[in-house]
């Protein structure tokens, strides 16, 4: 980490994973999560690609972009099985479970 | 242009006119299309002349249609002595037929398209005679192919037909492989492809003269290629006539004549030409004794005859097969018409047995019968005499081997037997057939009959005085020898009329009535027809579908490897949990430990 705002960004991330890992009730606060992380990661890359000599770097851009579906199916998914079970309810979400 | 090539025009002109004449406007087109034929015969007479006054052959390169540098291939057309004598016999006998369609189909309601496939046949048949290269033979070769096939298959919806034409088309197709390796071959080596013929070198003219000879053992059913024509009987009988007794099976024989300078430079094709013949006139003739249905009778004729123009052509007497051809249209086309115009009277009865005793009913028509029997036997100064007579006295004069003279003798003794066979069933006797209210010989029927029996008497002498052969045959011979036709004739007739005569007065068989095995045919038929196939595709499904396909290929590369994963996976999966949240945890857990213990 040679500068505070690489620190402070990647202390983010780890936030962030620690709370995708260990929510309890919603749904939609792991997806806030995930969001959260790819935001940092994000501005990871910015950081990295201003502090670099490459002059075109698309790699945030992509990423960006990647994010963004990412929470378009994110939400769908948690449309659609709010719908059919009627519940957000984590513990409920063990239809895959043997 | 020259004016023998547009006098020649005028019968092919007037065929393809009468395709596109306004059918909305006519009540019944097809007999516009009769008088065409009749017009194109008359117009035909004209080519004749010329070439009969002063022995004038033209040929005309009409257009420069395939630029191959080797060989440039133009669509022309040539009369000379073979095409221009063909053209008006079998005009004349097209003519005939389609008078007598009028009549005896005058009841189908497709009758129209009939009459168009029947001149579409003969414009084809007129291509392949004025043929100047083999090319263009070849087109006029497939065109009546095509044209026999759907001829055949007229009645589609009988399943027999349709396994008839097939035939049909199958063997032709093998034969026209021989013709496609000849023409290459004769591309690639040089050769040029104007129908005058070449010669060549022994070795070199072997490969295209064995593929000619293959191409026309195919469409002139010589043996080995012979089941399709006793099946294609299943067409009507104005198909059997104008197709598979007067014109498409000598087109066989017709390309033999035309490179027949090609097949004489090999002695060994000379040689398998003879045998051929003579082995399939002599097989024919046996399998023409046991038949019980007319019209397969003359279909096994028919093959027994081209056996003899085959057998005339390995004795290199083109001529005489040629003069054969001429003479062989008449009396055949004339027996089939009788059989047909028979067959009709009877209600649809086919069947010898159910026959007998029309010489008091049908007079006229079993009269033509007898004519055309005696003319196909050979009879003295008939049409069939003065070529049949030739090729026999030729043959005798040969420095050939025995075996094809005997064959080609006893199948003389054979052709007086069956011909015999159906007089007496047909003709003679007592009616075997339940009784009838009329049987009326219709004039429009009997006039073509009529008109080819005329053809059947005078043709002989006729052609054989205006055609002066080029090969001089062998005029003097022992007495012994020139009578030899005869006396295998006169045998045959004693030992058929011995027969008649002794036949009511023998005790009925007790071993049952179907033939003895040598006459049978069905043997040919299931070996070819049933072991053949059903070897070649249990070769093909074991060989090459089980063993290389899906053992070889599929089997121990990808399939196994699928087949292995699939088995670890199902053994494996049992074991899965699925607790993403404890999995995240343990995750996230490990981490931490890792940074903390990273962290000097």
């Amino acid at each position: 980490m040679s500068t505070p705002t690489n620190l402070m960004f990647t202390c983010s991330f780890i936030i962030f994973a620690i709370g995708l890992t260990f929510h309890h009730t919603h749904l939609l606060s792991a997806l806030l999560c995930l969001e959260g992380m790819m935001l940092s990661v994000f501005m990871l890359l910015t950081m990295w690609s201003l502090n670099s000599n490459t002059s075109s770097f698309i790699l945030p851009l992509t990423v960006l972009t990647l994010s963004a579906c990412e929470a378009g199916i994110g939400l769908a998914l948690l449309i659609a099985s709010a719908r059919t079970h009627n519940t957000t309810n984590l513990k409920n979400l063990n239809l895959l479970q043997c | 242009m020259n004016p023998a090539i547009m006098l020649f025009m005028l019968p092919l002109t007037i065929m393809l006119s009468s395709l596109f004449l306004p059918y909305s406007k006519m009540n019944k087109p097809f007999h516009a299309k009769v008088l065409a034929t009749k017009l194109a015969f008359f117009s035909s007479l004209l080519p004749l002349a010329f070439f009969l006054y002063d022995g004038l052959v033209v040929t005309s390169h009409e257009v420069y249609w395939l630029a191959f540098n080797v060989c440039p291939i133009h669509i022309s057309f040539t009369l000379d002595k073979y095409s221009v004598l063909f053209l008006p016999i079998s005009l004349f006998v097209a003519w005939s037929i389609m008078e007598f369609t009028v009549k005896y189909m005058e009841s189908d309601p497709k009758i129209d398209t009939f009459f168009r496939y029947l001149i579409i046949f003969t414009l084809m048949m007129m291509v392949l005679v004025t043929a100047e290269n083999v090319v263009q033979l070849f087109i006029g070769w497939e065109g009546v192919g095509i044209m026999s096939y759907m001829l055949i298959n007229w009645w589609s919806y009988r399943s027999t037909s349709n396994k008839a034409a097939l035939q049909a088309v199958i063997y032709n197709r093998l034969a026209d492989v021989g013709l496609a390796i000849a023409l290459a071959w004769m591309v690639v080596n040089n050769l040029s492809l104007d129908i005058q013929g070449v010669r060549a070198s022994p070795d070199l003219a072997l490969i295209p003269a064995l593929g000619f000879i293959l191409a026309a053992a195919g469409k002139s059913a010589q043996f080995g290629f012979h089941p399709w024509l006793p099946a294609a009987m299943e067409g009507p009988t104005p198909v059997s006539a104008l197709l598979h007794s007067s014109t498409m099976v000598v087109a066989g024989v017709f390309l033999l004549i035309r490179t027949s300078k090609l097949i004489y430079s090999s002695e060994t094709a000379t040689m398998i030409c003879l045998l051929l013949g003579a082995l399939t006139s002599l097989l024919a003739a046996t399998c023409a004794l046991t038949q019980n249905d007319m019209k397969k009778i003359i279909a096994y004729s028919t093959t027994s005859q081209l056996g003899l123009m085959m057998t005339a052509i390995g004795l290199k007497q083109p001529e005489l097969a040629f003069m054969h051809i001429a003479t062989h249209a008449f009396f055949k086309a004339m027996l089939f018409l009788c059989a047909g115009a028979i067959i009709h009277n009877l209600n649809n009865e086919q069947d010898i047995r159910k026959m007998g005793g029309l010489k008091k009913a049908m007079p006229i028509t079993s009269s033509c019968l007898i004519i055309g029997a005696l003319a196909l036997s050979g009879m003295p100064f008939m049409s069939g005499f003065y070529s049949k007579d030739a090729i026999i006295e030729a043959l005798n004069t040969s420095d050939i081997n025995f075996f094809s003279l005997a064959m080609t003798l006893i199948a003389t003794t054979f052709t007086v037997l069956y011909n015999l066979r159906m007089i007496y069933f047909v003709v003679l006797g007592s009616p075997r057939m339940p009784t009838l209210s009329a049987l009326p010989e219709a004039r429009q029927t009997l006039n073509p009959i009529l008109r080819l029996a005329v053809g059947s008497i005078a043709a002989g002498l006729l052609i054989s005085i205006n055609m002066l052969p080029s090969n001089i045959p062998q005029m003097t011979m022992p007495p012994e020898i020139k009578l030899a036709a005869l006396i295998v004739t006169a045998l045959g007739f004693l030992t058929g009329a011995a027969l008649m005569s002794t036949a009511p007065t023998l005790q009925p068989s007790t071993k049952g009535t179907q033939s003895p095995l040598p006459f049978k045919m069905t043997h040919f038929y299931f070996i070819i027809h049933h072991t053949l196939s059903t070897i070649t595709l249990w070769i093909s499904q074991k060989l090459s579908n089980h063993l290389t396909d899906q053992t070889h290929y599929e089997a121990t590369g990808p399939k196994m490897l699928a087949y292995l994963q699939i088995l670890m996976t199902k053994a494996l999966t049992s074991l899965h949990k699925s607790r993403i949240n404890s999995y995240l945890k343990i995750i996230a857990l490990a981490m931490m430990l890792i940074l903390l213990l990273s962290l000097p």
